[in-house]
């Protein structure tokens, strides 16, 4: 892939594939013309290296007060190369031919307003890093959750989803509330009845019998009472076994929306005036600037604190420990070749990383208690960890290299 | 370019023995879903003990009901480690969009805890995946109440899913974990018994949700009462109707009893007992597993049915350990009862009894009676008519 070199790429320009592969960025002029003229503007240099931050920040800033704004587009252009190399990754995993590179980037992309909704610019960690993880656990999730649903009953299949998931895919298919309540309430009277009996498994679980139908008719007629606002309509087992199909059906298709366009270049059919989606005060403008310049500086600050702190907490850390670290962030080895490798368990390597990474973690944490005085609670101690991950991907691996020591 | 952080999240694997031990055992419980759930929490229970000791260097104790009778009733268990109150509640759904506590683990003053992790148990995998944790206190102030299962609901992109920190916040000085508990008015004995009577109808397969939340929470906070239930839903679920032996002879059997070949191999020496040499008359030999709660090993009930001249049933019964041991679990008792409870029969197994056996009786076509296991205070029944 040919990386984007100036700042008006990056923020305007979409991977196009040809035969699953990258071919072309392809440029939207709408956010063309809105970076360009965003960036006479501002004082900001059109280099990637010098000023890529700053972009992020702005948009990022930008879509928080206004997630209708272009800023969707241009950090969607901005995260096209992360979305495509934890595709890519995935897709190399996968042994069967059923998913594409290109259907991987579609899933994974698809996950944008979370990463955007997730990310907090003031634990320190960059978009790319959250939207790295937040695009693997995606696709992830997703590939395993198609996979699952493809070799499941729809019995099997019901009993496999949250409540979440059952009314999120019914909200998606039009269903009223009152529809959903009622479907509900059917899919808990039918998990209270219909269970393995054979043998401890659930992917081939066959349909209730007559005799279960009635129980879990029985217990919906009784339920539906309780529920608030009560239902009113008592069912028989003909209607409870129409809507659970139904159900079943519904998450399959939710579980499977349908591959759109890899063109995501929306904005180019949107009808709005460049002029309507820039912020219109100048001077405001001037002083957000400022404000994103002094988080630039502190952030920037903070790294080279951090990135002091964990080297020391890595010398700690016994030579075999940190070879394993070597392999995996520098080398980027999968654990299975680093099993392979040192002759060891694929779960001891999995083990030591993470009691490798407990131990930094923690370094890091009281450091930041001491020095920064940030209370440690959990969600705290998640950004940490995040901050964490993206020194050992992008720091170690350079650390490593330099001194030549491992 | 990055790669995928693969070390954050926690897969186990669930050990054979655990799997096998936890479904058969939890076989006893009537309604399907809820025997379902009771064997979920065992295996996951177990599977995770041995890993929270090995992660933390401290022994995990198990704080709340460890029997399948109480998972038959709400979802989770809690376990102490160190000074720290872990709850676990599995789940079988494969996506991570929410986490659905039950709210007796919150609103309970002395069940709620600091943590909460939400595990998948993936039974056809035989696996454990251990997702993400929360704590009591964003579980209140950041998750949805849901009436309608009574459970407090987190989106799945508020749960720390990364691992790590939840064994690093463990080496640190205490975070505030806990919100606020309300109290629950106590309820007193008499209001006790009658929920209780209530609530033990084995009819019910929600009692969670029957009576109002602080009336059924300030029952299961106390011990006794919370036994008390378990016990009554235990004694009545296993009130099914008769086995009817005259069917038996055309081949038709209730769930639950199966030939002797397909509960024991290899073939028990029944001979010793059963010995056909006294008669060339045909005979049905049936097997049934009989779980007595969760404290003891199965044991296997065996009929043997013979038709007299007279037209009269021959029978004779007996009491074997599982495939595998070799003698009953001490004191336990076989009785055979009148349909009026009236005990016509009784034998008592010693410290080392192979089997035991009632001496052989006729009953005439229509008959009902009833065969008694016993051990201590626990029992279970079988009913039949000839």
């Amino acid at each position: 892939m040919k990386p984007r070199q100036r700042i008006i790429e990056l923020f305007s320009t979409f991977i196009q594939l040809a035969d699953d592969l990258f071919d072309r960025w392809v440029t939207d002029s709408l956010l063309q013309r809105s970076i360009e003229r965003t960036l006479k503007q501002t004082a900001e240099l059109d280099t990637a290296e010098s000023s890529e931050h700053f972009w992020v920040l702005y948009w990022y800033r930008l879509w928080k007060t206004n997630p209708e704004y272009l800023a969707t587009g241009h950090l969607s252009a901005y995260l096209q190369e992360v979305c495509y190399w934890v595709a890519q990754r995935v897709a190399i995993q996968l042994t069967s031919m059923q998913y594409k590179l290109s259907d991987c980037f579609q899933i994974a992309i698809a996950s944008l307003p979370v990463v955007l909704k997730g990310y907090n610019p003031n634990q320190g960690a960059s978009l790319k890093t959250y939207a790295t993880v937040v695009f693997s656990n995606k696709l992830r999730d997703t590939l395993r959750q198609q996979g699952e649903a493809n070799s499941r009953t729809d019995w099997g299949l019901l009993r496999k989803i949250s409540q979440k998931q059952l009314v999120e895919s019914l909200q998606a298919a039009g269903f009223s509330e009152v529809a959903i309540a009622n479907h509900r309430l059917a899919w808990t009277c039918f998990k209270t009845f219909c269970a393995p009996s054979e043998t401890p498994a659930t992917r081939q679980l066959s349909a209730p019998d007559r005799a279960m139908w009635a129980t879990i008719t029985q217990l919906y007629n009784s339920q539906r009472l309780k529920q608030v606002p009560p239902i009113e309509a008592q069912a028989t087992p003909d209607v409870l076994e129409r809507w659970l199909k139904n159900c079943a059906k519904q998450v399959r298709a939710y579980l499977h929306p349908a591959i759109t366009s890899l063109n995501l270049n929306k904005s180019e059919s949107g009808s709005g005036e460049i002029l309507d989606d820039l912020p219109a005060d100048a001077e405001a403008s001037g002083l957000a600037d400022l404000i994103i310049r002094e988080e630039l500086q502190q952030r920037q600050t903070q790294q080279t604190q951090i990135n002091a702190v964990l080297k020391a907490a890595l010398e700690k850390l016994e030579p075999q420990v940190r070879t394993l670290l070597h392999l995996y962030y520098a080398q980027k080895l999968t654990q299975q070749q680093i099993a392979a490798q040192l002759e060891i368990k694929q779960y001891t390597v999995s083990r030591r990383l993470s009691s490798a990474k407990e131990k930094l973690l923690l370094a890091l944490a009281k450091w930041s208690q001491e020095t920064l005085h940030i209370s440690l609670t959990s969600p705290a101690v998640r950004d940490m960890s995040l901050l964490l991950e993206e020194w050992l991907q992008e720091k170690l691996a350079s650390e490593f290299s330099k001194d030549g020591s491992l | 370019m990055m790669l995928l952080s693969d070390t954050s999240t926690q897969w186990l694997e669930i050990p054979d023995a655990i799997g096998t031990q936890s479904w058969q055992q939890s076989q006893f419980i009537s309604i399907p879903g809820n025997r379902w759930q009771a064997y979920l929490n065992q295996v996951c229970l177990q599977t995770m003990l041995p890993w929270l000791q090995e992660k933390s260097t401290i022994e995990p104790i198990v704080d709340s009901m460890d029997s399948l009778a109480f998972w038959e009733i709400v979802n989770g268990s809690a376990i102490v480690l160190g000074t720290t109150r872990l709850i676990v509640i599995p789940t079988e759904a494969m996506d991570r969009s929410e986490f659905r506590v039950p709210q007796e683990w919150i609103d309970i003053p002395s069940w709620a805890g600091d943590y909460y992790l939400a595990v998948e148990v993936d039974p056809d995998e035989q696996c454990l995946n251990i997702w993400g944790y929360t704590t009591h206190q964003m579980l209140k102030s950041e998750g949805n109440y849901d009436g309608s299962d009574r459970t407090y609901c987190l989106d799945g992109d508020r749960i720390i899913q990364d691992l790590t920190v939840f064994w690093v916040m463990q080496q640190l000085s205490g975070e505030p974990t806990q919100a606020v508990i309300e109290p629950l008015p106590a309820l007193n004995s008499g209001q006790a018994e009658l929920l209780l009577q209530q609530l033990g109808d084995r009819a019910i397969a929600l009692p969670r949700l029957e009576i109002p939340f602080l009336q059924w929470g300030a029952l299961l906070e106390q011990d006794r009462w919370l036994e008390q239930l378990c016990q009554l839903r235990q004694s009545r679920v296993n009130a099914t109707s008769p086995a009817n032996l005259s069917q038996w002879w055309q081949n038709v059997f209730e769930a639950g009893w199966q030939a002797i070949e397909d509960l024991w191999a290899p073939q028990p020496d029944l001979a010793f007992s059963f010995r056909q040499a006294e008669s060339t008359q045909q005979q049905v030999r049936r097997v049934k597993q009989i779980q007595l709660g969760d404290q003891f090993p199965a044991v296997l009930l065996v009929m043997v049915l013979e038709t007299e001249a007279d037209e009269r049933t021959r029978i004779w019964v007996q009491i074997h350990p599982q495939s595998g041991e070799t003698y009953l679990p001490a004191n336990l008792r076989l009785e055979l009862l009148s349909m009026t409870d009236e005990v016509l029969q009784s034998v008592q197994a010693g410290d080392t009894s192979n089997y035991i056996q009632l001496r052989r009786f006729k009953s005439r076509l229509g008959t009902q009676f009833r065969l008694q296991v016993a051990i201590a205070d626990t029992f279970t029944h079988e009913d039949f008519i000839v």
